[in-house]
C-alpha cells in the first residue's frame, strides 16, 4: 500500500521544480479545500520483474537488456543487473519494450462518454462565458467504456478537462485510469486541480450567436481580465481573514466561480489554456503575467512551433496533436506535422495530447507519426527523448512528475509492456501495470474490464 | 538530404530543368533495384520500373533501362501502385469550421437525391490534395456527405491535375446512402421502417420506369412522393449493375436491412463504415459486397455496440474485400487493419487493386502493369509502418514535387533568428 503522507512530499517538489508553482497539497490542507478528496486505493500487486527487456524510462534514458522491479506498487529497482527477490513474478521481456504508463492531458473522457447520444453531452457547461465554478469530475462517467479502451492503449493517468466553448470553461481532474464505482475512486490522489480556459473562435462564437460577450477576440480579452480582476479581490477578501485568524465567526461568503479563479492565484490549480494560435498564446501570457499565474500548459496549440522560443522562455508545456490537424477551421489552419518536433527542439515541453477517445488508444502512434514528419525534414530525435511527450512531460503540466511520468526507483509503478517498439503501428500493450498492480493483460480471455455499460451487449469483443 | 534541404536546393533554380520537364509527365523514369509490389500479395524483388509518356511500359526484373531515362536508384526501397482512397471529401472542403462557403460536399436540395454530383465542385488548388498525395495517395474516391434517402453520386479523381476535367478518372462510379441511425433520422422519416419503405419505393420506381421506358408518357401514372425524372436517370445504373450503392450503414440489424435490399434488386453493394459487418462477414462474402472499414472503430455506440478493431481481418479473411480511406492517414488505417489480424496482402490489395476494381477503374489504375497509368510510390520501408517515408510519388508520370502549404509553414518557421532580429 502507498503511503500517503510520503507521497504529499513528493508531489509539493514536483510542484515547484515545473512551473515554480506554490505548493500543491491535498484535499483539506488546500487553502481552498478539495471537498470531495480522492478515495482511490491500488488494486493488490505482486512482487514483479520484468527483465530483458528494451526500456524507455521517460527521463531521457534507453536500457536495452533492462530490467524493472516492482515492489509494493512502487519501482524498486531499474537497470540490467537487477535479481528477482524470491518469490517474485518473473516476466520474461524478450523482444518486448518496457515504458513509464502513459498519460494523457487532455481527454474528456467520462463527460462525453460513450455510447455519444445527447445525454453523454457532460462536458461543457454553455451557459456563460465564466464558468469556473462547474467541476469536470461531477460530469465523469466511470462506465464509460471508452476507459477500458485508453487502458489497452497503455494509459495510466489522464486528465479530463471540461471543453471549450466557455473564456473559463471549469474545473479538470486528474485521474488514474482504473475501474471504479465513484469518480472519487479514480481521482489522482494529491493532483492539483485544473482550470480550463478557451482562446480563440470557440467562446466568441457561442455567446457572439446568443449577442453576448464575448462575440470578438476583444472579447475574449476582457472576459479573462475582468474574471481575474474579480477573483483579486475575492483572494484579497480570504486573504484579509486568513491573517486575522480565521474565526469561523466572521467567514467571508463563498462564491465558487471564484473559489476557482482564487485557487489558481495561490497556486492550488493549474491552467491549461486551449489555444491554437502563436499570437494568442502570448496575448494569454501576458495577461498571465498581469494577474501573476502561470499557465500549466497550451492545449492543441497547433501554433505552438511559431512561438516556441517564448513557450520555452516561459516553461509553458504545450499539448498538440501528434499529426498536427491542419485546417479544420481556420485558427488550425496553420498546423503542420513538425509542431511537436519544433517545440521540443527547442527546449520547450512537448506533450502529445488526444482530446479524442479514439487517439487517445493510440498515443504512442501519434507520436510516431510526429516523429516520421521530424525525421522527414532531418530533425532527428531519438526514441528515448520522444517517450517523454506522451508520459514524463503532460505528469509534469498536471503537477504529478514526481509520482508518475518515468521509470526511477521510488515512483508509481505505472508501467507498459509493449509487445514491441511502441513506435510501431504493430506493437500492442501487452502488460498494463497501475501502481504495480497488472491492470490490462492483452493474452487474457477478456483483457479489459468495461463499465456496467457493455454487460449483455451480444457484439462485446473487448478489443 | 531532408526535404527541407531538398526544397532548398529548388528554390535555388538548380532543379529548375528537371522540374520542369517533370510538370508534363512526359518525362521517362526508370526506378531500378527495388522491391516491386505490383498489388497486395504479389511481388517482384529487385526490379525494375519504367514510366514513360505517363504510362508504366515496363515493370519486371529483366526490364531494360531506355536510353535518356532518368534512373532512380530504389535499393533498399519498395515501390507501390499510387493508393486509392475509396472514401472522401477530397478538394471539397477547405476549412470546415466556420467557413460553410468552402464547403461543396453536401446539398440543402433534397430533389437533387442521386443526381447531385459533387466532384464537379472539386478544387484542383484545394491545399490539402498537395499533403493528402505527399503520403502515397494518387487517387481519391470522392463522394457526398449526407442527404435525405440518396446523398448522391460518387467518382473517382486523380490527385494531380488543373482543372477538375483533368483530374476525374471516373465519373458517376457510385451512389450514397445511408440507413441506420444515420439515415433514419427526422429527414429519412424517423423510423429505421420509414426509410427501408422508401428506397425499397424509390428503386422500384426506377425498375419501372426502365420497364416502362417504350410505353406512352402520357399513361405514365407516376406514384405520390415518387422520386423525380434526374433521381431515375441517376439510380438506373445501380440497376443494370454498372455501379454500386454505397451504403453507410453499421448496425448487424441494419446490415441485413441492406442485403435485404441488395437481393431483392440485384445490387453491387460497398457498405461505408460497417461497425459489426464482421459479424456478417459470411454473408457480406456470399453477396459480393465490399466494405470501406473504419480500422479506429471500436467505441460502441448504438449504431455499432460490438465495433471492433479486428473488424478489417475477420471480413478480409472471410474473404470480403475491405477497402480503407483515410486521406493523409490512409497508410495508418490500413496498418491498424494488419496489425488487428488482416494480412499484408488484402490489405495493399485494398489499397490498391481491390479499391480499383470496386471502383472500376482498374484498367487504368490499381496494380504496376504495363499500360497503366504511372501512379507509382517509392517508400523508405514498410507502407504500412508509421516511421516510413514516401519517398517519391508520381501521378501519370509526373514527380509530384515537395511542396505543400505545410512545407511552406514549415520553412518559414525553421529559424525563428529573423523574429529575434525585430525584437520579438
Amino acid at each position: 500500500m502507498m503511503n500517503r503522507r510520503v507521497k504529499k512530499t513528493v508531489l509539493l517538489a514536483a510542484a515547484a521544480v515545473w512551473v515554480g508553482a506554490p505548493a500543491v497539497v491535498e484535499g483539506q490542507d488546500r487553502r481552498f479545500p478539495d471537498p470531495f478528496p480522492s478515495t482511490y486505493e491500488p488494486f493488490p500487486s505482486e512482487t514483479t520483474l520484468i527483465r530483458n527487456a528494451t526500456i524507455l524510462t521517460g527521463d531521457g534514458q534507453r536500457i536495452d537488456g533492462g530490467s524493472v522491479l516492482i515492489r509494493d506498487g512502487r519501482i524498486a529497482a531499474v537497470g540490467t543487473a537487477v535479481q528477482a527477490p524470491a518469490g517474485a513474478v518473473v516476466v520474461d521481456g524478450a523482444g518486448m519494450w518496457v515504458t513509464p504508463g502513459i498519460i494523457d492531458s487532455h481527454s474528456h473522457l467520462g463527460n462525453y462518454a460513450s455510447p455519444g447520444i445527447g445525454s453523454q453531452s457532460d462536458g461543457n457547461e454553455l451557459t456563460d462565458p465564466n464558468t469556473a465554478e462547474v467541476w469536470a469530475e461531477h460530469g465523469v462517467w466511470p462506465h464509460d467504456p471508452g476507459f477500458g479502451h485508453a487502458l489497452a492503449g497503455g494509459i495510466t493517468s489522464l486528465q479530463i478537462l471540461p471543453g471549450s466553448g466557455n473564456l473559463f470553461g471549469g474545473r479538470g481532474v486528474s485521474l488514474k485510469n482504473v475501474p471504479s464505482r465513484t469518480v472519487q475512486g479514480m481521482k489522482f490522489p494529491g493532483a492539483p486541480h485544473a482550470l480550463k480556459m478557451a482562446c480563440g473562435e470557440n467562446p466568441k462564437r457561442v455567446y457572439g450567436q446568443q449577442d453576448r460577450s464575448p462575440a470578438s477576440a476583444m472579447g475574449n480579452g476582457a472576459g479573462y481580465r475582468s474574471g481575474w480582476i474579480a477573483a483579486t479581490e475575492y483572494l484579497r477578501e480570504w486573504q484579509a481573514w486568513w491573517d486575522a485568524g480565521s474565526d469561523a465567526a466572521t467567514t467571508p461568503e463563498r462564491n465558487l466561480q471564484l473559489e476557482t479563479l482564487a485557487s489558481v492565484l495561490v497556486g492550488e490549480t493549474r491552467i491549461h489554456n486551449h489555444c491554437y494560435r502563436g499570437d494568442e498564446m502570448v496575448n494569454m501570457i501576458n495577461i498571465a503575467n498581469e494577474f501573476g499565474y502561470s499557465i500549466a500548459s497550451f492545449h492543441h496549440a497547433v501554433e505552438a512551433y511559431k512561438v516556441r522560443d517564448y513557450l520555452a522562455a516561459n516553461a509553458i508545456c504545450s499539448s498538440m496533436w501528434g499529426a498536427g490537424n491542419y485546417g479544420f477551421k481556420l485558427e488550425a489552419y496553420d498546423g503542420i506535422e513538425e509542431n511537436v518536433a519544433l517545440v521540443h527542439e527547442a527546449g520547450a515541453c512537448a506533450i502529445v495530447h488526444s482530446d479524442s477517445p479514439v487517439e487517445i488508444q493510440r498515443l504512442n502512434q501519434m507520436s510516431a507519426v510526429a516523429l516520421r514528419a521530424a525525421e522527414e525534414e532531418g530533425i532527428e530525435i531519438p526514441k528515448e527523448e520522444a517517450i517523454a511527450w506522451i508520459t514524463l512531460n503532460p505528469a509534469r503540466a498536471m503537477g504529478v512528475g514526481d509520482e508518475v511520468g518515468s521509470i526511477e526507483v521510488g515512483k508509481a509503478a505505472d508501467l507498459v509492456v509493449w509487445t514491441g517498439d511502441p513506435f510501431s503501428v504493430y506493437s500492442h500493450a501487452q502488460h498494463v501495470y497501475i501502481d504495480g498492480a497488472l491492470m490490462y493483460d492483452r493474452s487474457a480471455p477478456d483483457p479489459i474490464v468495461f463499465g456496467d455499460f457493455m454487460l449483455g451487449m451480444d457484439g462485446e469483443v473487448g478489443r | 538530404m531532408s526535404r527541407f534541404t531538398l526544397r532548398a536546393a529548388a528554390l535555388s533554380g538548380l532543379a529548375a530543368f528537371a522540374l520542369t520537364a517533370a510538370a508534363a509527365g512526359q518525362e521517362t523514369i526508370a526506378i531500378t533495384n527495388v522491391q516491386i509490389h505490383v498489388r497486395g500479395g504479389v511481388v517482384i524483388e529487385n526490379g525494375t520500373i519504367v514510366m514513360r509518356e505517363g504510362r508504366l511500359t515496363g515493370v519486371g526484373a529483366d526490364v531494360p533501362v531506355p536510353s535518356g531515362a532518368r534512373v532512380i536508384d530504389g535499393t533498399g526501397k519498395l515501390a507501390t501502385p499510387g493508393l486509392i482512397d475509396s472514401y472522401s471529401q477530397t478538394g471539397l472542403g477547405e476549412i470546415g469550421g466556420q467557413a460553410p462557403g468552402t464547403q461543396d460536399a453536401g446539398t440543402s436540395l433534397p430533389e437533387l437525391g442521386a443526381s447531385f454530383n459533387p466532384i464537379r465542385a472539386v478544387n484542383p488548388e484545394n491545399t490539402h490534395i498537395p499533403m493528402i498525395r505527399l503520403r502515397g495517395v494518387t487517387s481519391s474516391v470522392v463522394g457526398p456527405r449526407g442527404g435525405p434517402l440518396f446523398d448522391g453520386s460518387g467518382g473517382v479523381i486523380s490527385m494531380d491535375g488543373e482543372r477538375v476535367s483533368d483530374m476525374i478518372i471516373r465519373e458517376n462510379a457510385a451512389v450514397y446512402t445511408s440507413m441506420g441511425e444515420q439515415g433514419s433520422g427526422s429527414e429519412g422519416g424517423g423510423s429505421r421502417a420509414a426509410l427501408r419503405m422508401r428506397l425499397h419505393d424509390a428503386l422500384q420506381d426506377v425498375l419501372t420506369s426502365m420497364l416502362d421506358e417504350d410505353a406512352d408518357e402520357d399513361d405514365d401514372e407516376r406514384r405520390e412522393g415518387a422520386i423525380n425524372e434526374r433521381n431515375i436517370e441517376a439510380l438506373k445504373p445501380l440497376l443494370l449493375g454498372e455501379i454500386p450503392l454505397v451504403v453507410s450503414v453499421n448496425r448487424l440489424s441494419d446490415i441485413h436491412m441492406a442485403l435485404e435490399l441488395q437481393e431483392k434488386f440485384g445490387l453491387r453493394m460497398v457498405i461505408n463504415g460497417g461497425a459489426e459487418a464482421w459479424r456478417a462477414a459470411d454473408e457480406l462474402m456470399a453477396a459480393g459486397v465490399a466494405v470501406i472499414v473504419n480500422p479506429t472503430a471500436n467505441l460502441p455506440t448504438f449504431d455499432g455496440l460490438g465495433a471492433t478493431m479486428e473488424n478489417a481481418g475477420i471480413l478480409a479473411n472471410a474473404g470480403v474485400k475491405v477497402l480503407f480511406a483515410g486521406g493523409r492517414s490512409l497508410t495508418h488505417m490500413a496498418g491498424l487493419a494488419v496489425a488487428n489480424g488482416m494480412t499484408r496482402a488484402a490489405a495493399g490489395d485494398g489499397l490498391s487493386l481491390a479499391a480499383a476494381e470496386v471502383w472500376g477503374i482498374a484498367d487504368e489504375v490499381g496494380s504496376l502493369e504495363e499500360g497503366k497509368r504511372a501512379d507509382v510510390v517509392i517508400w523508405s520501408g514498410d507502407p504500412f509502418e508509421l516511421s516510413t517515408t514516401a519517398e517519391h510519388v508520381f501521378i501519370g508520370g509526373r514527380e509530384i514535387p515537395e511542396d505543400s502549404r505545410h512545407e511552406r509553414l514549415f520553412d518559414r518557421y525553421r529559424d525563428l533568428s529573423r523574429y529575434r532580429t525585430v525584437g520579438r
